[in-house]
C-alpha cells in the first residue's frame, strides 16, 4: 500500500486541520485515533550502534527497532523484557543476529527516553478510497528517574506522510503546500534522539574504550605523562558504575585495561617522578589489579563457553554444562565481593589520593628527567623496549621453557602500550604498521598464555572436585579431562607457530620502520 | 510469480468475488499479490474502489507498459491494474497482434520480480484472450455453480486445453453458490465433486458475498468473523497449494 514516505520536521503543537488546509475539497481526512508510546533509545556503552550509524529504540516493553540513520533499512521484532538486553537475549532473527555483529557482546543502556503521542489519519477521495495517509508525532523527554519534578522537555515532533501507489498527484499537491508553509522534510528517529541526548548533556562521543590521547612533542614528558594518567584514570572511573551494575562484562574488561596500562606508564617513569611517589601509588594499583581479578577470569571463561562445547564431544557435555553452572555460581560470589571492594573506603580514598596526586603533585615531584621533551623521551623509551624484546625473541627456541615466551608476552605488552600513548608523536601511517605487526606477535603469545592459564585452572578445578566428592563430580571431571586434553594440543599448536610469528615481526622493513621512527 | 486466472466462459458465476477475496487472502498471508482486472466492466476495481487513471487503455495495456498504472489498494502487499473500457476489444486486439496464445504471458512477464502472486479476474467468454489465459496461467481456477450449465462451461474449459496441449493439471474448478436446499445442487456436487479437478473448498451463497457490492471490500474486512470470510481462506489455501504443485 505504502510506496513513499515522507517525514517533515514539526518544531512543536500544530492542528493536522491547518497543515493540510490545501487538500481539494474531493478529499477528506478521517482521524484514526490517537495512542501514547513510549520509546527507549538503546546503546551500548561505548556507542557501538552511533559508530555504525545505526539506532535502536524499544516502543513499548518488547518491541525493538533497528533502523540505519539514512533509513535505508529497518527491522522491528518482539524482544526481551530486560531492560539492559545483551545482544544474545534476543532471539535468532534478523535484528538480533545484527545486534550481535555490532553490539557484539555489550549490552544495551537506554539513553533517552521519550513519549510520543501518535495522531494517525487517512485522506480518502469521493469514493472512499484511502489516496495517503499519515500521523502527526509529537515527542517529549522523560527526565531521568533521579531528577524528579523536572517537566518533560518537548522535543517537536513531525509530520509522516505514508503515499499510496497510483496516487501521487494529490501526495505532490500536498506536499507543496507543507513547503509553502515552511516545512522542512528530513525529519529522523536521529534527529529526536540528537535532540534528547543535547537535553540531557550527552552525546554519542562520550566514551571510547580504544585509548587516543593527542600530545605536543615539545611538551615534557611529565606533562605528558599526567595527561596520559589523567585520562586513564577517567578511563577507571567511568566503568565502576557499569561494574557494580553488572550490565556487562566489558566494562570490567575496559577497566582493567586501563589500571593495566596506568600501571605500564607509572613503571616506565621511574627516573622522572620521586621513587616513593611510585612504590606508593604501584602497590594500591596492584591491589585493584588483585580484587578486579577473579570475576575477570570466570568472565574469560564464561565467555568462551561456545568455545569449550565444540571442544567436546556429546557424552562429555552434561560435565561440562554442569561445570559452567558452577562457575557462574561462582562469579556470583565473587562480583558480591568485587562490588564490595569498589564501594569501599579503601578503594574511594586511593582513587582520590591518585587523583589528586595527578592534580597536584605530579608535577612537583617531577626530577630534572622529567623536563625532557615527551618525544625525546618516548623514542628512547621504545627502542630500549623494542631491543630488549628482540633480543629475548631471538633466544627462545623449540627446547626454551614457557617461562622466556611469558617474559616476552609481558615486554611486548609494555611496548604495545608505550605505542598507544606516543601514538600522536609519530606518524599515523608508520605506526599504525609497526602496531598492526606488534599485534600479530601479542595473539601469538597471548594465546599462548591464554592456553597455559586455561589448563592450569582446570586442572586445579579437577583437583578440588576430588577432594570435595561433589554429586556429579566424575562427569565434570570427565568433561574437565576432555578440555585440558584439547587445550594442550592447541597449545603444542601455538607454541610452533611462535618462531615463524617472530620473524614476521622482526622484518628488515620492520626494523628499518622502527629506525626510521625512533631515532 | 505465481498466476492464477480466476476464469469461466460463463457470466454471473462468482469469478469477480473470487478474485477479491482470494486477492485479499494471498496479501494478507503476506504475498505481495497484484489483481489484474480484465474484465471491461471493471467490478474488481469497483470493489477495491479503485478507477483506473485516465491515461490507461487497452494500447498501454498491449504494450506491457502497466507498471505506472498499478494502483495501491487499502490493503498491504495487494496492488490493482484496473481495467479500461477499451478491454472489451482485447480479444480483436490480440488477433491484429498475430493471434499468437502466448502474448498475455509476455505482457505480464515484466511484473515477476516484484509480486509472489497475480492473479486474473476474466472476462466471461471464450476467445483467442480465454487461450491467451490459459497459456499464461500457473493454474486456472473455474468457479462451478452446482448446475447443468455451469458443468458444461467447464466441459468446454477442459476441451480447450486439451486443443492447446496444456496439462490438465493446470486447472481446478470449485462450487460456488452453492446452495444446499436444492436438490439439484447437492446432486452435481455429489457426482462431480470427487472428480481431481474439484478443489474441496466450497462457497456457499451468502448474504455477506452479495453485500460486497455494498461495502466495497473483500468479506475478510467487511465480514471478517463470517463464513464466507473462512470458506474464501480456505479456498485461498488450497488454490495456492494446487498452484505451488501445477
Amino acid at each position: 500500500m505504502n510506496e513513499n514516505c515522507l517525514a517533515y520536521i514539526l518544531p512543536g503543537p500544530v492542528e493536522l486541520a491547518s497543515l493540510l488546509s490545501g487538500l481539494p475539497e474531493k478529499y477528506h481526512i478521517r482521524e484514526c485515533g490517537i495512542s501514547v508510546d513510549t520509546i527507549c533509545y538503546l546503546d551500548t556503552f561505548d556507542w557501538r550502534l552511533n559508530n555504525k550509524e545505526l539506532l535502536c529504540f524499544r516502543i513499548g516493553k518488547t518491541s525493538f527497532v533497528l533502523t540505519s540513520f539514512a533509513g535505508e533499512f529497518k527491522l522491528q521484532e518482539e524482544g526481551p523484557t530486560h531492560e539492559k538486553p545483551l545482544p544474545l537475549h534476543f532471539s535468532d532473527g534478523a535484528l538480533g543476529e545484527k545486534l550481535m555483529t555490532v553490539a557484539g557482546i555489550r549490552a544495551l543502556l537506554p539513553r533517552a527516553e521519550i513519549t510520543r503521542k501518535s495522531q494517525c489519519f487517512q485522506v480518502m477521495n469521493r469514493d472512499q478510497k484511502i489516496v495517503f495517509s499519515g500521523s502527526l508525532e509529537l515527542n517529549q523527554l522523560i527526565p531521568p528517574d533521579n531528577e524528579e519534578g523536572c517537566q518533560p522537555v518537548s522535543l517537536g515532533g513531525s509530520l509522516r506522510l505514508l503515499g499510496v501507489r497510483g496516487y501521487d498527484k494529490i501526495l505532490e499537491k500536498v506536499t507543496e503546500g507543507l513547503k509553502l508553509q515552511g516545512l522542512e522534510a528530513g525529519y529522523s528517529e536521529e534527529r529526536t534522539l540528537r535532540l534528547a541526548l543535547t537535553e540531557l548533556g550527552e552525546n554519542s562521543h562520550h566514551y571510547s574504550s580504544q585509548f587516543s590521547i593527542i600530545l605536543d612533542p615539545a611538551e615534557s614528558v611529565i606533562l605528558a605523562a599526567q595527561k596520559i594518567f589523567f585520562q586513564l584514570l577517567k578511563g577507571m572511573e567511568r566503568n565502576v558504575f557499569g561494574i557494580i551494575e553488572d550490565f556487562d562484562t566489558e566494562f570490567l574488561h575496559d577497566f582493567r585495561v586501563a589500571l593495566r596500562r596506568t600501571r605500564s606508564l607509572l613503571g616506565s617513569i621511574k627516573k622522572i617522578v620521586h621513587p616513593d611517589d611510585i612504590v606508593r601509588f604501584q602497590q594500591g594499583l596492584k591491589d585493584i589489579g588483585t580484587f578486579t581479578g577473579p570475576v575477570r577470569d570466570l568472565d574469560v571463561y564464561l565467555l568462551a563457553k561456545k568455545d569449550y562445547q565444540s571442544m567436546l564431544p556429546e557424552g562429555l557435555q552434561e560435565g561440562l554444562t554442569l561445570f559452567f553452572q558452577g562457575l557462574a555460581k561462582q562469579r556470583l560470589k565473587e562480583l558480591q565481593r568485587l562490588r564490595k571492594a569498589l564501594q569501599s573506603r579503601k578503594f574511594h580514598s586511593f582513587m582520590a589520593q591518585w587523583q589528586e596526586y595527578l592534580e597536584n603533585s605530579i608535577l612537583l615531584s617531577s626530577l630534572i628527567s622529567g623536563q625532557k621533551s615527551c618525544k625525546e623521551v618516548a623514542s628512547k623509551s621504545i627502542r630500549k623496549r623494542l631491543r630488549s624484546i628482540l633480543e629475548s625473541g631471538s633466544q627462545i627456541g623449540p627446547q626454551s621453557p614457557d617461562t622466556e615466551l611469558h617474559c616476552l608476552r609481558i615486554q611486548a605488552k609494555k611496548l604495545r602500550y608505550l605505542l598507544e600513548f606516543y601514538r600522536s608523536l609519530f606518524p599515523e601511517t608508520e605506526m599504525d604498521i609497526l602496531v598492526k605487526s606488534l599485534k600479530k606477535l601479542q595473539d601469538n603469545l597471548g594465546n599462548f598464555n591464554d592456553l597455559s592459564v586455561q589448563q592450569k585452572m582446570l586442572g586445579e578445578y579437577q583437583n578440588a572436585l576430588a577432594l570435595k566428592e561433589q554429586k556429579n563430580a566424575i562427569k565434570v571431571a570427565a568433561a574437565l579431562g576432555g578440555l585440558i586434553t584439547h587445550l594442550y594440543e592447541e597449545q603444542i599448536d601455538v607454541r610452533n607457530k611462535f618462531e615463524q610469528t617472530f620473524e614476521q615481526f622482526t622484518t628488515v622493513e620492520n626494523s628499518k620502520l622502527f629506525t626510521l621512527l625512533f631515532k | 510469480m505465481k498466476i492464477i486466472a480466476i476464469y469461466s466462459s460463463k457470466g454471473g458465476v462468482g469469478k469477480t468475488a473470487t478474485a477479491v477475496n482470494l486477492s485479499y487472502d494471498s496479501a494478507h498471508s503476506g504475498k505481495k499479490t497484484l489483481l489484474c482486472d480484465m474484465d471491461p466492466q471493471g467490478a474488481a476495481g469497483y470493489y477495491y474502489r479503485i478507477r483506473a487513471k485516465e491515461s490507461f487503455n487497452r494500447k498501454q495495456f498491449l504494450k506491457g507498459d502497466l507498471e505506472p498504472f498499478i494502483r495501491g489498494t487499502d490493503f498491504e502487499n495487494l496492488d490493482l491494474l484496473p481495467a479500461h473500457f477499451s478491454f472489451r476489444n482485447l480479444d480483436i486486439a490480440l488477433d491484429d497482434r498475430g493471434g499468437s496464445a502466448k502474448e498475455l504471458k509476455r505482457i505480464f512477464a515484466g511484473l515477476k520480480d516484484e509480486y509472489d502472486v497475480l492473479i486474473l479476474d476474466c472476462p466471461p467468454n471464450i476467445t483467442l484472450l480465454s487461450e491467451n489465459i490459459i497459456m499464461a496461467a500457473d493454474l486456472v481456477v473455474t468457479p462451478v455453480i452446482p448446475t447443468t450449465l455451469s458443468i458444461l462451461s467447464f466441459a468446454q474449459l477442459i476441451k480447450l486445453a486439451d486443443k492447446l496441449e496444456v496439462n490438465r493439471k493446470k486447472l481446478a474448478a470449485f462450487f460456488s453458490m452453492v446452495d444446499k436446499r436444492k436438490k439439484m445442487h447437492t446432486d452435481i456436487i455429489a457426482k462431480f465433486g470427487k472428480k481431481k479437478l474439484f478443489l474441496e473448498s466450497e462457497i456457499a451463497y451468502l448474504a455477506d458475498v452479495e453485500k460486497m457490492g455494498i461495502y466495497r471490500q473483500p468479506v475478510a474486512v467487511s465480514a471478517s468473523a463470517s463464513s464466507a470470510a473462512t470458506a474464501y481462506k480456505q479456498l485461498w489455501q488450497e488454490v495456492w497449494r494446487r498452484g505451488v504443485l501445477s
